[in-house]
């Protein structure tokens, strides 16, 4: 797949760095053009579909993508398992998906469809998506798929539709469709690789290292240095905003269960801000103050959360999904069940026979 | 608030409210008695007018009602003024337009606008009688336009016939450069007084330039040309009888023509103070006087002769007007003559045209008096009454025309002998000519409708009848008037006493006793006319045709008005098409044609996009999709610089 | 262990598109529905995606809600499809067009040549005995 083929994914002898703007954004475009041109013979037509040749051009599309990914650098943060798994994941989704749009048989296109949402929730199987990959498996291929294969047979019994056999502006729609992914692509391209996630300095494990990075503070102060002199040293690495140990706190402090996470972010807040404005005036008491808050939040965090390390996600179960679902998206969950149990009763109105359409 | 504040303001509004009753619901609900509310209001306006008429004081009773304009130092108030003049007006609008409106009942009946006719002749007396009621002149100049309006509308009554839409949009349009005359005067008036009020601008009279106060007169005069149908603004007048009778009677007796003498009348003492503007007045009424007589001569449309004689006799009140040119102390004895006989006037004329509507409803609306005669017989009581018309017309002893018309002939005589006789004494003869015409044109128009043999057109369908009560009621309460008015005024100076409480008339004329040679005069112009009438239309029947043969030339151009409509039309109406010519082209390929451009590039553009408004989902989806990878890249491109 | 962002927006993107083309191309009711639920697919990768490098729920809490967004619409799209069905007797989408412009031309496309119908079943024929048969008659026997 074409992925990342910036600083990630180029071969050793085409890196970024060695190569002009232009010749990155033909790298761009090439998979995609060629991919595109085999869906347009592959897209049902008059004249008889051209599988071979078209499997062939698919052929060489995938093959630069896999030449580009064999060839990158080996990613240091990847284990190779992961990586595999999202390579197989995407190729069967990527493949079923043109599968599906090309399949003259809707029954067939319908069960291709299914195997797209099998691997998507592979997809999110990946991203710790538990539940999420569970739930479309079910809510898709279980329930949606299942009625569509229903409507295909009831609606149509005799073999395959002329309409089935003929799509409208295959060109034209392969070309918008690749300039819409082209853009998308150079956009993902201007943005760069990814910075590093944002938290990765709150770690439950960091907790200790907080609380005497404070505890010296304090000390400092009241043996009389300087406010801001001693603020400076609440940095765990210089000059990075993240490693502030107030910003420590309150990122760890989200990983509360909601009723105590609003309490102790509020605090936490309200520390900070004491400090950065005693840093400011010169005020020994109130950093103290606000010193003292912090130490006692820490405890507190190092209690709850026990020091054990997060992997990954903070909590990757279901229970904070839960957490979320009912106490951040309350509302939203409520809205759209009684979506759900309008949209219910509106299906069944207007799927009912009618007494004029029935006579 | 006394009784004749009451009086005053109940004169104008119950016409009105009439008149707005039946606008209405006259069409809805009132149906066939859409007259009621009207004539209901008339009565009541008549009776309240007497009272005016009683209780007006010489001094004038100023009423206010409200501020019309206050702008500046520009303050109008609608103000109601009684006096003298006022009251004589209020009087003879309303009694006639009283008759006109009994008379209508049975000539409109059955007319499909018969609530709408109603109506407007209720806007018509009510716009009259605030023309006269009001204290300043730009009231006066407002309620001048209601009566242009009104007569407009009046006129072009059955606007479905081509002639009569054309007379409403020609009296229209030749009132209206009256009226701009009548504008450019009043604005002069303010900048030289600062005052538009009767009182304020007559007190002010000598702080005026002279040529300054000329100018205003001439301008005014302008104005009074345009409505009363004077030379050379008179040829809506005979066009306007494409109207109903009635209406003509109205306009020609009451409310309309009357207003510009009422207005000259008014502005005495301005006039008084330019003897300049008042000869040209005086020299404009006598050859109007004599030209319409003239013409009236060899008409043969019966309502075009009374029009004719109508515009003859409102050029001998302007010469009355301005006969005192020169001697102040006349004044005030011409303007009585000039406004007695409109008084009288608006009698018999009246009579005369409603006579003239009873003898073209028994003919089938045939009005050409080549194609009836002998209907004495038929008609009788129109024929009588016609007669005591014709006979007031022609100034017969002791008929009101007699008396008014002799005041009038010694007014310009006694003129004659001021500083601008010369040309007062031809005005004179000319007056006296006029006289004799005017016998023998009104004897001629009797002659032929009522003596001879007896025809009768097929229009009538053999069922030519005398009119109802309903239309010879009123006509006879009019030739009371006509017979009567002047033995009862004349003699005894009655008229002129009430008048001459009027404030307006500040100088005290001598007493004028009876100047019998002008009388006799009179009387031998008025007997020799009818005589020669006589003699050429029932003695010998043959002596007129060979008279026309012989004097061709002369005949061909009475008949044909001394071709002044065509003139006018070569000189006036002709650019003016031409020009309206250029203005509709301009209009319709420029001006149009940058519409249409407007209208045409976003349709033309919708041809263009229209295709792929197919109807398929698909389509639009696509539309949507390209739409879409546009946006992206102008993100992309964009907002990471 | 961190998964690469870039990768699942990749994926997520192409699967958007290529619902995207099938929803473009297709005429078939039901595959167009296919094909937008495909997309959605592809909007849900995406939201895990962030949610997974953001490390809360948000991603998958949306993609929930999107879950149960896409089944109601399901169900009103196949209840709407079938009315429609009911109305035509076909599943395709070129029938419906009554938006279009009146001056504009219907758009129904030549049908394409059917696919080849498979050759009649060769049965068994009975050897005629006795005298041939006429020609005409031997139509008539092929056409029963």
């Amino acid at each position: 797949m074409m992925v990342s083929w910036t600083e990630f994914a180029m071969p050793e002898p085409l890196l970024a760095s060695r190569l002009l703007e232009w010749q990155r954004i033909i790298w761009i475009l090439l998979p995609l053009a060629v991919g595109m041109i085999a869906l347009w013979l592959l897209l049902p037509q008059a004249r008889p579909a051209r599988v071979l040749i078209s499997a062939l051009i698919a052929g060489v599309a995938a093959l630069i993508v896999g030449s580009l990914v064999l060839l990158r650098p080996t990613g240091p943060t990847v284990p190779w398992l992961f990586d595999a798994l999202f390579w197989i994941f995407s190729v069967i989704a990527v493949g079923a998906a043109t599968a599906m749009i090309v399949q003259r048989n809707p029954v067939y296109s319908t069960l291709w469809f299914a195997l797209v949402v099998l691997s998507t929730s592979g997809l999110f199987l990946l991203q710790s998506a538990w539940f999420l990959a569970a739930a479309t498996i079910i809510v898709y291929a279980g329930a949606i798929v299942v009625t569509f294969l229903f409507v295909i047979m009831l609606a149509q019994q005799t073999g395959l539709a002329p309409y089935d056999c003929q799509a409208r502006e295959p060109l034209l729609a392969c070309v918008a469709g690749f300039v819409l992914l082209a853009a998308l692509q150079y956009a993902l391209h201007r943005a760069g690789p990814p910075s590093a996630p944002v938290q990765s300095f709150a770690q439950p494990r960091q907790l200790p290292t907080v609380r005497q990075t404070l505890e010296e503070a304090r000390l400092r102060v009241q043996t009389g240095e300087s406010p801001d002199d001693v603020g400076k040293s609440l940095y765990l690495q210089p000059k990075q905003p993240e490693s502030f140990v107030g910003n420590i706190l309150f990122q760890l402090a989200e990983t509360l269960p909601p009723v105590e996470r609003k309490q102790e972010r509020d605090l936490c807040e309200g520390a900070n801000a004491r400090i950065s404005r005693a840093r400011l005036t010169e005020n020994r008491e109130m950093m103290v103050e606000g010193l003292d808050q912090l130490m006692a939040l820490s405890r507190r965090l190092e209690l709850r959360l026990g020091g054990t390390p997060l992997s990954g996600i903070k909590q990757p179960h279901v229970a904070s999904l839960g957490q979320s679902l009912y106490g951040d998206y309350l509302w939203a969950v409520e809205i759209a069940g009684t979506l759900l149990l309008v949209a219910t009763v509106g299906a069944v109105i207007i799927a009912l026979r009618r007494k004029e359409e029935t006579a | 608030m006394s009784d004749l504040d009451v009086a005053l303001r109940i004169v104008p509004a119950l016409p009105l409210i009439g008149s707005i009753i039946t606008a209405f619901l006259g069409h809805r609900l009132l149906g066939s008695k859409s007259h009621l509310p009207v004539i209901v209001g008339l009565a009541g306006s008549v009776l309240f007018s007497l009272m005016v008429l009683v209780e007006a004081p010489g001094s004038g009773r100023i009423s206010t009602s409200y501020d019309f304009i206050d702008l500046g130092n520009l303050h109008i108030n609608v103000v109601l003024r009684a006096d003298a003049l006022t009251a004589m007006m209020l009087v003879t609008v309303n009694l006639v337009g009283l008759l006109v409106a009994v008379y209508s009942r049975g000539y409109m009946a059955g007319d499909s606008g018969y609530a709408r006719y109603f109506a407007e002749l209720g806007l018509f007396v009510f716009s009259m009688s605030m023309l006269v009621l009001s204290s300043n002149f730009l009231l006066l100049y407002v309620f001048w336009e209601a009566v242009g309006l009104c007569s407009y509308l009046l006129i072009g009554f059955w606007y479905e016939r081509p002639s009569a839409a054309a007379a409403a949009r020609k009296a229209f349009l030749v009132n209206r450069i009256g009226d701009c005359g009548f504008l450019l005067g009043l604005m002069l008036m303010w900048t030289t007084f600062g005052t538009l009020d009767y009182d304020g601008v007559f007190s002010r009279v000598d702080q005026a330039d002279p040529a300054t106060l000329t100018a205003i007169c001439l301008l005014l005069f302008t104005g009074a040309v345009g409505k009363s149908a004077q030379f050379p603004l008179h040829v809506w007048l005979p066009d306007a009888m494409e109207g109903p009778s009635p209406v003509s009677a109205l306009i020609h007796a009451a409310t309309m023509v009357t207003a510009g003498v009422y207005l000259v009348a008014r502005s005495t003492p301005l006039f008084v103070a330019s003897p300049t503007a008042q000869l040209i007045v005086a020299g404009i009424g006598g050859f109007t006087a004599l030209l319409a007589a003239l013409i009236a001569l060899t008409q043969f449309d019966l309502k075009r002769v009374l029009a004719y004689s109508t515009v003859s006799q409102l050029g001998l009140m302007f010469l009355a007007l301005g006969a005192a040119a020169g001697q102040p102390k006349l004044a005030e004895f011409a303007v009585i003559a000039a406004v007695f006989h409109l008084f009288t006037h608006a009698f018999f004329k009246a009579l005369l045209f409603l006579a003239a509507g009873s003898v073209m409803h028994a003919m089938g609306d045939v009005i050409d008096m080549r194609r009836f005669g002998g209907l004495r017989r038929l008609l009788p009581w129109t024929h009588a009454l016609f007669l005591i018309g014709a006979l007031a017309l022609a100034g017969v002893v002791p008929l009101a025309g007699f008396w008014s018309k002799d005041e009038i002939l010694s007014a310009v005589r006694e003129a004659s002998h001021g500083p601008y006789g010369g040309m007062l004494t031809i005005c004179y003869y000319a007056a006296v000519l006029t006289t004799f015409l005017t016998a023998f044109y009104t004897f001629r128009a009797y002659f032929l409708t009522f003596w001879g043999e007896e025809r009768i057109p097929e229009e009538a369908h053999g069922h030519a009848h005398e009119s109802g009560l309903v239309m010879l009621a009123p006509m006879g309460v009019l030739a009371i008037g006509a017979a009567l008015t002047g033995l009862f005024f004349g003699p005894t100076h009655l008229f002129g006493e009430y008048l001459a409480k009027t404030p307006i008339f500040p100088v005290l004329g001598d007493e004028h006793g009876l100047d019998w040679t002008v009388l006799l005069t009179g009387t031998l112009a008025a007997v020799l006319g009818i005589g020669l009438s006589g003699w050429f239309y029932v003695l010998n029947p043959g002596l007129p045709e060979r008279l026309r043969r012989g004097l061709r030339g002369l005949y061909e151009l009475s008949y044909n008005r001394f071709y002044l409509d065509e003139l006018y039309g070569v000189l006036f109406v002709g650019p003016a098409t031409v020009l309206s010519n250029v203005c509709r082209l301009f209009d319709q390929y420029i001006v149009d044609g940058v519409v249409d451009l407007v209208g045409w590039v976003p349709s033309a553009l919708g041809r263009v996009f229209q295709p792929p408004q197919n109807g398929l989902v698909q389509y639009y989806a696509l539309v949507t999709t390209i739409g879409l990878a546009v946006f992206v890249i102008f993100v992309v491109l964009t907002l990471r610089g | 262990m961190t998964p690469i962002l870039h990768n699942y927006l990749v994926v997520g993107a192409v699967l958007f598109v290529l619902g995207l083309i099938g929803f473009l191309t297709r005429r078939n009711l039901i595959i167009l529905f296919l094909c937008v639920e495909m997309m959605l697919q592809g909007v849900a990768l995406n939201l895990v995606g962030f949610g997974a490098y953001h490390r809360n729920f948000s991603g998958q809490v949306f993609t929930i809600l999107i879950l149960t967004v896409a089944a109601c619409e399901a169900a009103l799209a196949l209840a709407l499809v079938l009315a429609l069905y009911r109305r035509q007797r076909t599943l395709d989408v070129s029938v419906w067009q009554a938006l279009k412009e009146p001056e504009v031309e219907a758009d129904i496309e030549e049908t394409p040549p059917e696919e080849p119908a498979p050759p009649p079943p060769e049965f068994p024929k009975l050897t005629p005995a006795g005298l041939e048969p006429k020609a005409k008659q031997v139509e008539d026997a092929v056409h029963v």
